[in-house]
């Protein structure tokens, strides 16, 4: 390697800096530390005529690395990276710290004082550079091709979308019939239109017209050439790294041929199994050769395997005139290779009959929300009359009962959002069509937010709904009359309400849908406390999982009504597309590196490693290495902070280059005060000081602030060698426990401060020296605060002495 | 032309919220679900007491608690018809304890000396004889003409002591006082 060139750079902000700075003692310095080859100052060197002057140096072959002090890093660095870049220098080669929030501004009482911190921290940022190394770029291949996992309204909007943007896209549904939840709600609000419409495709598809939407069996989505439905069908695993999954699909048996069935009916009418149809509540019966609504997709008959007597009867075989029923069909497993995965498998009615006060799945005449819809719908077992299951008698009577196993510690704590809008559509659905219908909705908060929807609850009262704000304790039945009593305290009129109902509408809450947590595991993704796919951030990355390339969309993050899982729908599929679309992945190379001769069979690594990027191999000496996938490592070093071997390294962030940082930083004090030393994590930790700085916060400058990538890189032998590097103090900031960045880091450094604590104690040193604290980026005060309280707290209890040390 | 004078409005004295009358209910064990009621109602409806009383609700008790409007809660003799069958706490869907918070707000009204009379009269017997009623003298005799055994003697140190450990013992006292 080429000897080391350091050019540093100072920044003084317009002389804003040099009235508190002394920049030519900064200057005089700088000169002075071995390998400074360079030295320029100006007022910027992040754009313009100063950014040039770096570039210019290293064309020129004078420096081959860059320091550069420059106030407000976070923006200016990317620029400087990406001028040095072309300038033929590797970008890793590059430090920059601020002197302006970190320095000059907080210490602005005590210039002299600044000036010797100022000092101290352009001699940590030359020897960190002195023994940075040059990180490659490398690149992955990406398939151009997607899985989508659920077929209802989310799953097939982002299908349509990825499909049309030239992916190759494959729609797993675990239903015999695409449409999930959607296409059985029939009417959706706020357009109060058929549930199952869905944005038609801009395929070539000659009949489709680029009109706003069309139903499923209109849009011709289906034939789109690289869309490929596999109804019937689910995930049974999943192997490989984003960009190559290797995907496993079961394909449950349909017993008919989806190519040779031409839908004649002939085989439902010799059918001689009749069973209630579950898609229909139960309010009609279906054969043992069914579809669920006449206009499905994938337009074939299925046979229910657990009714059919398969060849002790056959008369649908028989019958078929395309012999398109094939009784021997078998379970298909089959295996494709693709880029990324969306998971759209949305949720689910929570089972009422658990609140056993309610009698659901007891009394007939008890329905859920979901059978209410099933009976406004034209299509469904009633033709759009609303009647009591017990007798099929038009329902006169109808209450409603809100927060069903919601809202409920008992059950699922949380509101599922869309009940009440369900419950005001089916209400007024039902008052338009049958005005003689008395319509009562039972309430604890009714909530409409979102565009028209308190339209629907206005519109409710002028139709005269009425509506009593209590939880009902319980539904009862009249032995005799068999009609139901629901029992509930309106709190308004705080008056007891025994209230006469031919039907009771439970609106349950929304939960995951079935089969969550097995596709969790097999994804390896996290869900929430609610058992829903929990997204990476909830604020921005609302569809991205802590893993590349696998994605979620619609209800299985949260129960959505239609209109937000459409846009969730189409924001994913922007998402995974901007992955995968040129075809490779690029990542550099900021990632973890085995010293695979002293790594030795333990398995603590793996375990730790949030995003799994660490698998045990075994070597040619029969024992098992540490090997760290380059695409899944996101260079936070939790490995690094749990290896009890020392054999793991971050390329980025080496322990050499954290020594050499940490003994520069405390080498020069120009203070009374006792040294601290602060180790940031470089995303809330080292922001909440950059905040503390820009609003001008007061706090000593014997408080030195070190960046890491994340503090669970931490181990507790390094708190060690910072009290032997000259610190009285070391304060640990990370990010909120629960808001890491990298899901644990913060978690397992405040476990080895801990640890550290116990060490110190044992060592005869105060433990109250070493502190961790969580922060994010707007409690810059609470920064100022906490290293004012340590400083003072460093006063009271004297200056530490360590053998051979300060 | 005669005006007509109108009598002068009185005003509704709006009720006074002391804020920290929920957190003294909430330092009593299970008193601090109080604060996480949200008025569904499910208590009063549950309630086997409630379908009998025109002024007995769960839910408003709870609610003038949370406002902290102790005056119409402590004073109450309402507040004294609950049964304990703990109906309302295994229905309420916020695990409040609704039983238990009512036994909270008794025994604040105790401490005030806020307790119906019944209530002393039923204490002071337990005090005097360890019976929750007096046994009336003929009754004893009657017992004896049937040839039924006397009812046991309650071990009056045992009840004294705990009492006073309860606090009843203050309970009688201020009943003396009166």
């Amino acid at each position: 390697m080429d000897d080391v060139k350091v050019g540093v750079f100072l920044s003084d902000c317009g002389k804003q800096l040099s009235e508190i700075l002394d920049f030519n003692a900064l200057t005089d310095y700088v000169k002075s530390v071995s390998g400074v080859a360079m030295i320029g100052r100006s007022s910027e060197f992040w754009r313009g005529e100063g950014l040039q002057f770096i570039v210019d140096a290293i064309k020129g072959g004078k420096i081959n690395r860059v320091v550069v002090a420059e106030s407000l890093p976070k923006l200016s660095e990317v620029n400087i990276v990406q001028a040095v870049e072309k300038a033929g220098l590797n970008p890793y080669l590059v430090e920059v710290i601020d002197l302006k929030d970190h320095c000059a501004w907080p210490h602005r009482g005590t210039p002299s004082e600044a000036t010797e911190k100022a000092k101290a921290m352009l001699l940590a940022a030359i020897e960190r550079a002195k023994l940075l190394e040059p990180i490659e770029k490398l690149e992955f291949p990406a398939l151009k091709s997607v899985l989508v996992i659920g077929g209802g309204i989310a799953g097939m909007q982002t299908a349509i979308d990825l499909a049309d943007l030239g992916f190759e896209v494959h729609l797993v549904e675990k239903a015999p019939f695409l449409g999930g939840l959607a296409a059985r709600a029939g009417r959706f609000f706020p357009t109060d239109d058929c549930a199952i419409c869905i944005q038609s495709p801009a395929s070539d598809v000659k009949t489709i017209t680029h009109t706003s939407k069309k139903c499923v069996y209109r849009s011709g989505f289906s034939a789109i050439p690289n869309l490929n439905i596999l109804a019937n069908s689910k995930v049974v695993g999943v192997e490989g790294v984003p960009g190559n999954y290797k995907v496993t699909i079961e394909k449950k048996p349909r017993y008919v041929n989806e190519l040779k069935c031409v839908r004649c009916d002939l085989c439902t009418t010799v059918c001689p199994v009749e069973v209630p149809d579950e898609y229909n509540a139960k309010l009609k019966t279906r054969k043992a050769i069914y579809m669920n609504i006449p206009n499905v997709h994938p337009p074939v008959y299925i046979i229910d395997e657990s009714v059919c007597k398969f060849h002790d009867c056959a008369k649908c075989v028989e019958v078929c005139p395309t012999a398109a029923i094939e009784l021997d069909q078998k379970s298909e497993r089959s295996t494709m290779n693709v880029g990324g995965i969306i998971v759209a498998t949305g949720f689910r009615e929570f089972d009422s009959s658990i609140i056993k006060e309610y009698h659901y799945g007891d009394y007939p005449d008890v329905v859920t929300n979901l059978e209410l819809a099933r009976m406004i719908d034209g299509f469904g077992p009633t033709g759009g009359v609303i009647v009591r299951p017990s007798d099929r008698k038009p329902a006169k009577k109808v209450v409603f009962v809100q927060c069903v196993g919601s809202r409920d510690r008992r059950y699922n704590p949380y509101c599922s959002s869309i009940c009440c809008m369900i419950s005001l559509k089916h209400a007024a659905l039902i008052k338009s069509a049958y005005p003689g219908t008395d319509v009562t909705i039972c309430y604890i908060d009714i909530r409409t937010p979102g565009r028209e929807h308190e339209d629907y609850y206005e519109r409710a009262r002028e139709m005269g709904i009425k509506f009593v704000k209590g939880r009902p304790t319980e539904i009862l039945r009249d032995p005799e009359t068999n009609r139901l009593i629901v029992d509930v305290e309106d709190a308004l009129a705080k008056k007891f309400l025994e209230i006469d109902a031919d039907l009771v509408v439970l609106a349950p809450a929304m939960v995951p849908a079935e089969g969550t947590k097995e596709l969790a595991e097999i994804l390896g993704i996290e869900l929430d406390k609610d058992g829903f796919f929990k997204e990476y951030n909830a604020k921005l990355r609302p569809t991205e999982t802590k893993l590349r390339g696998i994605y979620l969309c619609g209800g299985a993050t949260f129960p959505k009504d239609a209109p937000t899982a459409s846009l969730h729908a189409h924001s994913v599929a922007i998402k995974a597309a901007k992955f995968l679309i040129t075809g490779k992945i690029i990542k550099d190379q900021r990632t973890a590196v085995v010293h695979e001769d002293y790594c030795g069979d333990c398995e603590f690594c793996p375990v730790t490693c949030p995003y799994g990027a660490i698998s045990l191999e075994p070597t040619s000496e029969d024992h098992l290495v540490a090997r760290i996938s380059d695409l899944l490592c996101e260079g936070c070093g939790i490995c690094v902070g749990t290896c009890p071997l020392n054999a793991i390294e971050l390329r980025h962030s080496r322990p050499n280059q954290m020594l050499a940082q940490m003994k520069a930083l405390m080498s020069v004090n120009g203070t009374s005060k006792p040294l601290v030393l602060v180790i940031c994590c470089s995303e809330c930790g080292h922001t909440a000081v950059d905040s503390s700085g820009m609003a001008m916060m007061q706090y000593p400058a014997n408080v030195r602030v070190m960046k890491v990538p994340c503090t669970g890189i931490l181990q507790v032998h390094q708190f060690l060698e910072a009290f032997k590097a000259g610190a009285q103090g070391v304060m640990v900031v990370g990010c909120k426990s629960d808001g890491c960045h990298y899901e644990v880091g913060s978690q397992k450094a405040e476990k080895k401060v801990e640890l550290a604590r116990i060490l110190l104690k044992e060592y005869g040193i105060d433990p109250e020296r070493l502190k961790m604290f969580n922060m994010v980026f707007i409690e810059g005060n609470k920064f100022a605060e906490a290293a004012q309280t340590m400083t003072e707290r460093l006063e009271k209890l004297g200056s530490l002495q360590l053998m051979g040390g300060s | 032309m005669a005006q007509k004078t109108e009598a002068p409005k009185k005003n509704v004295e709006p009720l006074k919220m002391d804020p920290s009358f929920k957190y003294e209910v909430m330092k009593e064990h299970d008193g601090e679900t109080l604060k996480i009621c949200f008025q569904c109602g499910s208590c009063t409806s549950s309630c086997p007491t409630a379908r009998f009383s025109d002024s007995y609700r769960p839910r408003t008790i709870l609610r003038l608690a949370q406002l902290g409007i102790r005056q119409k809660i402590l004073p109450s003799p309402t507040l004294w018809l609950c049964t304990a069958c703990f109906t309302c706490t295994d229905r309420c869907p916020q695990d409040v304890k609704v039983a238990s918070v009512l036994r909270v707000l008794r025994n604040l009204a105790v401490k005030e000396g806020q307790t119906p009379r019944i209530f002393i009269e039923l204490a002071s017997n337990i005090y005097e004889t360890g019976y929750a009623y007096k046994i009336p003298e003929l009754r004893q005799k009657k017992r004896e003409t049937v040839g039924l055994p006397p009812l046991p003697k309650a071990s009056l140190d045992r009840v004294d002591r705990l009492l006073e450990l309860a606090g009843g013992s203050k309970l009688i006292k201020s009943k003396e006082a009166q």
